[in-house]
This record gives structure tokens, C-alpha cells and sequence, in this order.
């Protein structure tokens, strides 16, 4: 069957041989080893990421005031934020968003992920590439492109409601903004989750297929009851990924502003809330302190979800 | 500032070019009544510098600067009177309450959902740019006042050569700044190849840049407009020394306004609470 | 990818499915494609047009050429030098950040190491904070080192890749069978070549898909080049096309911008295509086993 699992005799043969070398240099090289690997990352990521962020951290115990310099605030900042109405507001929303977005994205990514990876379609090529190009799309254009389609008088979807004598529904309006960000979030990511799961699928053993079919499986079930499971860590890691997005958006509200400011407003999402408050506002510190609120919020979303689908495997093995 | 209007409208609903805003409003009303897929003007929700620049116009003094002394103002009498003059234009639909400076707003002044853009000096050369199928139909117009006879105008927009307190050179900076704004040469250059509005006297003067006409504009010598209205500005207007806080205030208010949620006037009430307690937060002191 | 199982199957049912799955999917294909259409439509219209024609078909005059050679004309050819930038930088960065995700993530999903989850768990942790928060700190350190407004600035933090590493590690994870490695270990070999020359193989499809994630981050990165770049001359694209597009609709002094920033957008796009395209042949996994048997 699978070669995974190789018989018991073998591995007792292999620790012998490992413990017949000479121990003492081994040993520390092996020690050394991984930290070797993980150094050059490791060293980038504490200059440029875990040092800018320490020194956010310090800005965020301060308060900076056009009049009168900087002071030591301790946490008023950080009281201020877990009592902001508008902060939470935005949470809130981000999290109905992601309560319905997310599935469906990731449902569908996944399920073309294993219809290209089960070969049961035609111009494979052509949709990998189809899929994966909203993703190149950077979001200064998508911009300009949503703006368009999306618009109230001149937009197509409208132009042609108008031709078929159906009411438009206003998708900049209060009610339909979230689900039209969703969408553009929706054509954005869905194929580059679809990727990241099909590179999962590609890196499984072909002999899988051959293996069910020799047990009388039917391609589906191959797929549903052998495949998913077994590239259940990608599929974690992209809605880890998803949750932390969701919470995180700021792009797409963003672009959203210049056409629908009185629906967006500056506080529409958290992190456009912090944005807002650091370059508009000049308030630094206090969108610094909202920051890791908002940080903390996110580790709690996910920890939680991990908790909840007792990831075991990333904590050990 | 000054108006943008279609003389083809116009014309075919027998429309004045209004002098006062009385008339500007009765006609806008007329206006949509006659055809409800026309607008006389988009009240922009979004653009704080157009609408600080009507309630310049009006006499308002929303702030004024001393040091660290701060006085805001942004709902006094001036203001209330224009919050007030266009609520009414918003509640009766005679205007629409649209964002400006993105692609539809762009197709409605094109196509003619507009009657009239309420713009600048810029506003020419920048409207001949995005509107090309309504070339030639478009004219040029003073503000219309708010008494009978009044001269008053007020700016939207512009542009700044700054120095700021991180240049290294910050003596030859200046230097630099204000010669690229008085030199002749310079000037004429930032005015003809840039199209600015002229910074010189001579410049502005010129009878090159007076007698300048475009096809756009129907043959209309429209510098001369802006050049009028740039006489008529109140130079007793002062700015906050925070104006990015105060747009984007500006326009979260006016959205709900545009919503209908509430009014202009309250809006502005809104506003001035906003606007002092940032202030105090900044460290000023708050007088108003 | 043949297999038995599909041999073994009825071929009149599976070209149904066939038929059945590239219709579905071609519905999706076809929404993915839309917004792009737009693009290229637009960027066959001249100024005029833009604003008052319909958006999602072409007119009877084609621009594109004129336009392209606009774009790479105006402002005496800035947008080349913006595609040069972006270009050399991305490389540089996606390259370096792959890289460097691979290994950190090779280490983290196959040795085991005093420290592991804790550090795993502050590169993950790391991301959960908004950039925003980044922001000017990052700035602050790079004028510190006398980096700010060279290509470094954007390039060295580009090469801070957390999400590969997390990438990396569940690829690795999933598709290197410790067995594998511990029968190269016991054949004496050392664990850097282990690790290029059996695990590096392995791992080409989630390799390829990181280096692919990285260039288009990487590509289509706005906030950070903003941030730390302020010679036009040294701008990527994404930047450039917003200096335009701020140009075109400010007031005092705007100018027309717009088929520019249309048909730069679009030719922005063309590269990132050509990596994927250039890319995807290594997406053929699976040939691993028989080394084991």
C-alpha cells in the first residue's frame, strides 16, 4: 500500500545506526542544526518586523499633542480603545462578514482544488491561470474597476437592470455594502486559497488514486475522504489566514471610500479606524494602541478556532 | 470659485445664469421638476474643501489661530445660513448629494446629469479634460452672491510650495519655493504648460492669458471670469491648523446628511463639538 | 496524473463529469474574468470615451496602442524606469523571501528544537497585528540606518516573509515522510544536503506557490514603497500608477490622466502573468514515492 509506514524491524535497524556514530560532535552539530536553518528568517523578521513593532508598543504608552510634545500616558490609550464605540463597531462588523464570507470562499476554493486536481475537467490551464489572475490585481486598479461596475447610474449591472426593467439594487448603499465587499474579497481571494490547496493536492502521493481505485473507491470519495483529510493543514492554515484577513481588512474599504464615503466614513473596519487615526488624524499613539487591541482581538479569534479544532498536530510531532 | 454651467441646458430649459442664490435655487427646483433625471448641481458629501469654500463665501470664520490659541467657529450664523439654504435644495431633490472625483460623478458631468459644477479656477482645464463628449457646451459663470449686487467670492483648492521642518537646507528651500512661484519665467511656465492659475500680478494681467478661449468653452474668454472672481476673494478667512481632521469629519457628517439621517445644521453642530474637543485633546486652547 | 482509476472508469460517464465540472467552473472563470474585461476594454478607449460610453464593450476606434505608447512615453518615460523598479525589486525580494521562508519552515515542521512552538508561535503571532501598526516604526529604523529612499528600503523588509514560513511548514509537513530523510541520514548524508537535495525537490510545488505568493505581494505592494520611497525615480508601479491617479482627479492643475493609469494598470498586470505562467510547470507533484520503494 502506501510507503508511509514503513515495517517495525527497519526503524529499530536505523536508531541503531544513528547511535553507532560518534556521539559527541554529531550531537551538537545536530543540535545547532535547526537553529541553523532558521537563523537567516529569524534574524529579518526581529530587525524589521519584532523592533518596529516593540517601538509601537512605546508610541502607544504616549500620547503626542500638536500643542505641547509628548507625555507618558501608561494605558489610557489602551482604556480608551476598549471603551471606543466606533472600534468595536467595526468588529463587530468584520465579524458577521467573516461568519458568512469566509465558508463559502473557502468552500469553494477547495472545491476547485480538487476538481483541478482530479483531472476531471478540460483547459486545466486555463483555469488555474483564470482563477489566480484577481489575485495580480493590485488594489489601486481594482479601484477604479469596482468603482465602475458597482456604480448607481453609469454601471453596467445597472445599465443593463435598466434595459431588463429590473430594480438595481444600490450596492454602495448601507444595506449592500458589506455583501459587495464581500464580494470583491470573494473574486479577490478565492482563487489564490484555490491555489494554496491545489499545491497541497499536487504534493500528494499518485499512488493515492491508484489505491482507492484498487479498494473499489470512486473518484469522489478518494477525494472527500482521503485528500481532504490529508491536506487538512493547508486548509487550516488558509482559514487561519481568512480569520486574521477578515478582521484585518483594509483594502477594499479603502477603495470603497472614494465612492461611498458616507457609508465607509473613517471607521468602517478596524485597521481603516487605526489608518485613519495615525494619517488623518495625526493620533499616533492612540492608533497604535488599537493596533494590538485589534492584534489581540485576532489572536483570540484564532487561538480560539485552533482550540476549537484541537489542532494537535501543529503543537507537536 | 466660480460656476461651470451647459448652456445647452440652459438654453432648453430657458434657464438664467443665476446672479443671487435665490435665483440659483428656484431655478434648481424648477429645474428637477421639469425633468427628474436632471440635477442643477451635485452637493458633494465627501468634499469638505468645496463646501468650507461656499461657507467662506458666506462670511463664515470657522477658525481663527493665535499660537496655541484656538477659536472655532464652524457653526456661526454664516454657516447656519448656508447649511440651512441647502438643506432645503437637498430636501426638495433639487440637487443630488453624490461623492465627486471618482468615475460616475466623472459620466454625470459628461452626460449631462448636471446642469452646472460649482468649481474653481482649476476647475476649467481639468473639466475639459474628463467631459470630451460635451465639448463646446460648456460656460463659465460668477458665484451667484448671497445679496443682490455683492461682489464676494472665495477659493476651493490650490496649491502650496511648503518647506517643512525636516529639510536640511531649509534656507535655500525657501528660496527655491518662492522663486518657483515669482520668477516670470517660472511663473508663466507653472501657468501655460501647467495650467496653475497664475501667482503674478503681470501674469494674470497679461492679455495672452485674458484673451485665452477654447473650443470646450464654446470660444468664451473663461480666464477672465476666474480672474474677477480671484478680486472678489475675502481675504479675512483663516484655516485650522489640523484641516485633514477636519474633512474627514466634514465628511462623515455630510454623509449622514446625504442619508438623510440629519440635517445640515446639525451637522455643523456636530461638527463643532468634534472639532473642540480634538483640539483640546491637541493641546490648544479652545475658545467658541 | 493517470491513474488506474480513471482507466477503470466508464469513459462516456467521466466525459459527462467533464463536461459537467468545466462548465461549472467556467461560470467562475468567466466572474473572475469580468472586471478584468473592463480593463481591457478601457484600455482601448481614448479620454473622451471613457467616461461616456458603455464600460463593458469596445468602441469603434481602438486606442490601445496609442495609449500604450503613451504610458511608456509621458513624463519622458517614467513608467519604464516604474516597471524596471518594480521589477528588479520584486525579484530580489521574492526570490530572498522564499527562500528564506523555506528553510525556516523546512526546520519548523521536520527537527525538533528547544524554543519551536514558542518561536513559531511569535512568527505567527507577529502577523495578527495590523501593518498599520508598522508603519512609521519601520520608517523611524530605516532612517536610523540611513536606508530611506533607496531600493534596500523596500527590498530588505520585503525579504520578512511569515506567511511562507507557515506555508512552508505545512508543505513540508505533508509531503516529507521523516522515513525519507532518516534513510538519508543513515547514508551519511549532512543536513544541508538532505535538505537540497531530496527535501528542496520534494517541496518544488509549495516552493513554486510561495515564490508565486511572494512576487505578487511583493509586486502589488503599495503601503510600503509609499512609506519608505519618495524619489519618483525609485517608485514601483502600484505607487506611480496612484501618483497619476492622484494627479488626475486633484484639483489646481489636474490633468487627464486616465487612459494612462488604465493601460498602465493593465500592463502592470502582464508580468505577474508571465511569472505564473513560467512558474506552474513545477506544480507537478507526486513523483516522490519511488525513491522509497
Amino acid at each position: 500500500m502506501t510507503s508511509r509506514v514503513p515495517p517495525a524491524e527497519d526503524r529499530s535497524k536505523r536508531s541503531e545506526g544513528a547511535s553507532a556514530a560518534p556521539r559527541g560532535r554529531r550531537r551538537v552539530l545536530h543540535a545547532g542544526i535547526p537553529y541553523v536553518f532558521i537563523l537567516p528568517f529569524m534574524l529579518w523578521f526581529l530587525v524589521f518586523l519584532v523592533l518596529p513593532l516593540v517601538y509601537a508598543l512605546g508610541l502607544s504608552v504616549f500620547e503626542t499633542r500638536l500643542v505641547g510634545g509628548n507625555a507618558f500616558v501608561g494605558l489610557d490609550n489602551y482604556t480608551r480603545a476598549f471603551g471606543d464605540a466606533n472600534f468595536w463597531e467595526g468588529v463587530r462588523r468584520m465579524v458577521v462578514f467573516g461568519i458568512f464570507q469566509v465558508p463559502i470562499m473557502l468552500g469553494m476554493a477547495l472545491a476547485f482544488a480538487l476538481v483541478l486536481d482530479s483531472g476531471t475537467i478540460w483547459l486545466r490551464s486555463l483555469f488555474r491561470l483564470g482563477f489566480y489572475l484577481p489575485y495580480a490585481v493590485p488594489s489601486v486598479v481594482a479601484a477604479l474597476i469596482w468603482g465602475y461596475l458597482y456604480g448607481p447610474s453609469f454601471g453596467p449591472f445597472t445599465q443593463l437592470a435598466e434595459l431588463l426593467n429590473f430594480p438595481t439594487p444600490n450596492f454602495l448603499s448601507d444595506r449592500l455594502m458589506l455583501a459587495s465587499i464581500a464580494n470583491i474579497v470573494t473574486w479577490e481571494f478565492t482563487g489564490y486559497n484555490m491555489i494554496i490547496m491545489y499545491a497541497a493536492l499536487q504534493s500528494l502521493p499518485a499512488e493515492l488514486d491508484d489505491a482507492g481505485a484498487v479498494d473499489g473507491a470512486k473518484g469522489w470519495q478518494i477525494a472527500l475522504y482521503i485528500k481532504v483529510p490529508m491536506i487538512r493543514s493547508a486548509i487550516f492554515l488558509t482559514v487561519i489566514f481568512s480569520i486574521i484577513g477578515t478582521l484585518q481588512l483594509f483594502n477594499e474599504p479603502q477603495v470603497m471610500y472614494a465612492i461611498a464615503p458616507q457609508v465607509i466614513r473613517d471607521h468602517y473596519t478596524p485597521n481603516l479606524y487605526a489608518y485613519t487615526l495615525a494619517f488623518t488624524n495625526q493620533q499616533y499613539n492612540y492608533s497604535a494602541a488599537i493596533s494590538f487591541v485589534l492584534g489581540a482581538v485576532v489572536v483570540v479569534f484564532s487561538y480560539t478556532f485552533m482550540l476549537l479544532t484541537n489542532r494537535g498536530e501543529l503543537r507537536s510531532r | 470659485m466660480g460656476l461651470l454651467y451647459r448652456k445647452d441646458i440652459f438654453d432648453k430649459y430657458n434657464l438664467k445664469v443665476p446672479q443671487t442664490w435665490d435665483e440659483f435655487a428656484k431655478e434648481a427646483i424648477n429645474l428637477h421638476q421639469s425633468d427628474p433625471g436632471l440635477y442643477m448641481t451635485d452637493f458633494p458629501i465627501n468634499d469638505g474643501g468645496w463646501f468650507t469654500g461656499l461657507l467662506w463665501q458666506a462670511g463664515s470664520r470657522p477658525f481663527k489661530v493665535n499660537g496655541s490659541d484656538l477659536t472655532v467657529n464652524i457653526n456661526d450664523a454664516a454657516a447656519k445660513k448656508v447649511a440651512e439654504y441647502w438643506q432645503k435644495l437637498i430636501d426638495a431633490k433639487a440637487v443630488d448629494t453624490a461623492p465627486d472625483f471618482n468615475n460616475e460623478w466623472y459620466s454625470a458631468l459628461d452626460r449631462g446629469k448636471y446642469a452646472l459644477w460649482i468649481s474653481a479656477a482649476w476647475g476649467p482645464v481639468f473639466l475639459s479634460g474628463i467631459a470630451k463628449q460635451s465639448s463646446g457646451k460648456w460656460r463659465a459663470a460668477l458665484l451667484p452672491q448671497w445679496g443682490a449686487g455683492e461682489n464676494v467670492s472665495a477659493n476651493w483648492g490650490g496649491s502650496t510650495s511648503a518647506v517643512t521642518k525636516q529639510s536640511e537646507y531649509p534656507k535655500e528651500a525657501t528660496e527655491f519655493a518662492i522663486w518657483l512661484n515669482h520668477n516670470s519665467q517660472s511663473a508663466k511656465m507653472l501657468a501655460d504648460k501647467s495650467f496653475l492659475f497664475p501667482t503674478l500680478k503681470s501674469l494674470l494681467e497679461s492679455s495672452d492669458f485674458q484673451n485665452r478661449t477654447s473650443s470646450f468653452y464654446g470660444g468664451q474668454e473663461v480666464n477672465k471670469i476666474f480672474i474677477e472672481s480671484s478680486k472678489q476673494v475675502d481675504l479675512g478667512f483663516e484655516w485650522s491648523p489640523f484641516q485633514d481632521y477636519v474633512y474627514t469629519q466634514m465628511t462623515n457628517q455630510l454623509g449622514s446628511v446625504g442619508k438623510g439621517s440629519i440635517s445640515l445644521t446639525q451637522a455643523l453642530d456636530n461638527l463643532q463639538n468634534k472639532i473642540v474637543s480634538y483640539a483640546k485633546s491637541q493641546g490648544f486652547h479652545v475658545k467658541g | 496524473m493517470t491513474s488506474l482509476a480513471r482507466k477503470t472508469t466508464a469513459s462516456g460517464k467521466l466525459r459527462r463529469t467533464k463536461g459537467v465540472n468545466t462548465a461549472l467552473l467556467f461560470i467562475f472563470l468567466i466572474y473572475s474574468f469580468l472586471p478584468l474585461f473592463y480593463l481591457i476594454v478601457s484600455s482601448t478607449k481614448s479620454n473622451a470615451e471613457l467616461f461616456s460610453t458603455f464600460g463593458l464593450w469596445f468602441t469603434s476606434s481602438f486606442h490601445l496602442f496609442s495609449n500604450v505608447q503613451e504610458v511608456f512615453t509621458h513624463d519622458g518615460g517614467i513608467y519604464l524606469t516604474w516597471l524596471w523598479n518594480t521589477a528588479y525589486y520584486t525579484v530580489l525580494s521574492a526570490v530572498g523571501a522564499t527562500f528564506l521562508a523555506t528553510i525556516a519552515g523546512y526546520s519548523f515542521a521536520k527537527f525538533r528544537f528547544r524554543g519551536r512552538t514558542l518561536l513559531f508561535a511569535l512568527v505567527l503571532g507577529s502577523i495578527m497585528i495590523p501593518q498599520t501598526a508598522l508603519a512609521i516604526p519601520l520608517y523611524l529604523l530605516l532612517s536610523k540606518m540611513a536606508l530611506v529612499n533607496t531600493p534596500l528600503a523596500f527590498i530588505l523588509p520585503s525579504l520578512v516573509f511569515p506567511f511562507g514560513v507557515y506555508l512552508m511548514r505545512v508543505y513540508a509537513e505533508q509531503s516529507i515522510p521523516d522515513e525519507l530523510l532518516d534513510a538519508a541520514r543513515v547514508d551519511g548524508a549532512g543536513e544541508f544536503r538532505i535538505f537540497f537535495k531530496v527535501a528542496l525537490r520534494i517541496l518544488a510545488p509549495g516552493f513554486v506557490t510561495v515564490l508565486l505568493f511572494a512576487f505578487v505581494f511583493t509586486w502589488n505592494n503599495y503601503f510600503l514603497p509609499l512609506i519608505v520611497l519618495s524619489d519618483p525615480k525609485l517608485y514601483t508601479i502600484t505607487v506611480g500608477l496612484a501618483l497619476w491617479n492622484s494627479q488626475a482627479s486633484a484639483g489646481g492643475g489636474a490633468q487627464a490622466l486616465f487612459p494612462l493609469i488604465i493601460t498602465g494598470s493593465l500592463l502592470g498586470i502582464v508580468p505577474i502573468i508571465a511569472a505564473f505562467l513560467f512558474l506552474q510547470r513545477f506544480w507537478q507533484g507526486g513523483l516522490t514515492f519511488g525513491s522509497l520503494k
